[in-house]
């Protein structure tokens, strides 16, 4: 089958007026899913901190360039089961506000360290951020699909990230990712001042 | 003659081109196609969500139970992923293992025997082959057909234990088991698609998402709270 028709073929697909909305009600995508998907994207602290840890890893290249990315998710999951758990933690919105701010300068100083040294803040800020998603799971929602919401939504800003970071490899796309980096940390540290 | 080959008594321009050797197949047997495409996308009654509330279709259920509960799907897409390391031949394997193990963790249920603390094993199985995805572990041959029929067994059991059938169990399990395989087999194909350097990566973070979902879920099993 040609690409012109398997193209032609989607389009109709995703014009078709039917949905199959089987198993996953309305009531799981506004309570599970979706609420979890859209948590990450709803907040510029979020966004921009996700962002950063993407091109910081693609900045450092292999193997934190995907290294961040695998790690940030799992300790970011601890982070949250303890936050849905109700454990407490301190100075919340000051540390994911701080993630922006420290990671954002990282990105626009290039700043090279070694792989253990760019885990060490990358895991406590994703404790932090993992937390909030938690502490604000609604109550009647699947766990399973709000954790399967904004961990997916969390791992495509980093995809994001990774993205413009990638552009690294030239003259002016370096810019383009300090210039990126600067605009994180400047949200990083307007949250923090707010 | 048929009526396809005779223009006076053909009034269908549709079906002549699907007449096997007839004299559509080249460029008005494409445009039929395109055109029964887009008329089998345009109905509007296409979809029947739900269908297994009337019981009028419990193999539709049963896979429709397994591919759209992430309780289900994910240790089966930790499996495929898993086994894609090995290659085709793997994926393969694991693809009847995945079914036999769900017929196992049904099977047994049907037979008497249920384990509520499926759920909690689920969980960590999830954690453990996400995990083991994430960091590329080397896995010995030997072990990962034991994975592939645990994990399976895991999963079909909760789906007894959490999820009764509606209808006849027999249909419902057997669309489940369908379910396991389609939804085992997609995420092997997609893996094995290509060679490339970055799809290695890709199946790591995959990996580290699983397990990041089975952290969560498995620390609100254990832990107090919502």
């Amino acid at each position: 089958m040609s690409a012109n028709r398997y193209r032609f073929l989607l389009t109709l697909l995703l014009l078709s007026p039917a949905l199959a909305g089987a198993h996953i009600t309305a009531s799981d995508l506004n309570g599970g899913f979706l609420v979890g998907f859209l948590h990450p994207l709803g907040g510029i602290d979020h966004v921009a901190a996700m962002v950063a840890v993407g091109m910081w890893g693609a900045q450092l290249g292999a193997p934190a360039l995907w290294a961040l990315p695998v790690v940030f998710p799992l300790i970011m999951a601890l982070g949250g089961a303890a936050g849905a758990a109700g454990l407490p933690l301190p100075g919340i919105e000051t540390g994911i506000a701080s993630s922006g701010l420290l990671l954002g300068l990282a990105v626009l100083c290039n700043v090279r360290v070694p792989l253990w040294v760019a885990m060490v803040p990358v895991s406590v800020f994703a404790v932090y951020h993992g937390f909030a998603h938690g502490v604000e799971m609604p109550a009647q929602s699947q766990p399973l699909l709000y954790a399967s919401g904004f961990v997916l939504a969390t791992g495509l800003l980093h995809l994001c990230g990774i993205a413009i970071g990638l552009l690294w490899r030239w003259p002016a796309g370096q810019w383009v990712v300090r210039a990126s980096g600067g605009l994180v940390a400047g949200v990083g540290g307007f949250l923090l001042l707010a | 003659m048929h009526a396809w080959n005779n223009p006076d008594r053909c009034t269908c321009t549709v079906s002549a081109p699907f007449s096997g050797n007839g004299p559509g197949l080249t460029a008005g047997g494409s445009a039929a196609r395109r055109w029964l495409a887009t008329a089998g996308f345009l109905l509007p009654l296409a979809a029947q969500a739900h269908g297994w509330g009337g019981g009028h279709s419990p193999v539709y259920s049963g896979f429709m139970h397994i591919i759209t509960n992430p309780a289900y799907l994910l240790p089966l897409a930790a499996i495929a992923l898993l086994a894609s390391r090995g290659g085709r031949r793997r994926v393969l394997l694991s693809q009847f293992l995945v079914a036999a193990g769900v017929v196992l963790g049904t099977g047994a249920g049907l037979a008497g025997f249920v384990w509520h603390g499926v759920i909690i094993a689920n969980r960590l199985f999830l954690i453990l082959a996400g995990l083991l995805v994430a960091a590329a572990l080397p896995v010995p041959r030997m072990v990962l057909p034991g994975i592939a029929l645990g994990g399976a067994l895991l999963s079909g059991h909760e789906l007894l234990v959490t999820d009764p059938p509606a209808g006849h169990a027999v249909l419902f399990y057997s669309g489940a088991v369908l379910g396991a395989m389609a939804a085992h087999g997609a995420v092997g194909a997609v893996t094995l698609l290509s060679d490339a350097p970055w799809t290695r990566v890709a199946v790591r973070i995959a990996g580290s998402w699983i397990a990041a979902i089975g952290v969560i879920y498995a620390g609100l099993l254990f832990l107090p709270g919502k």
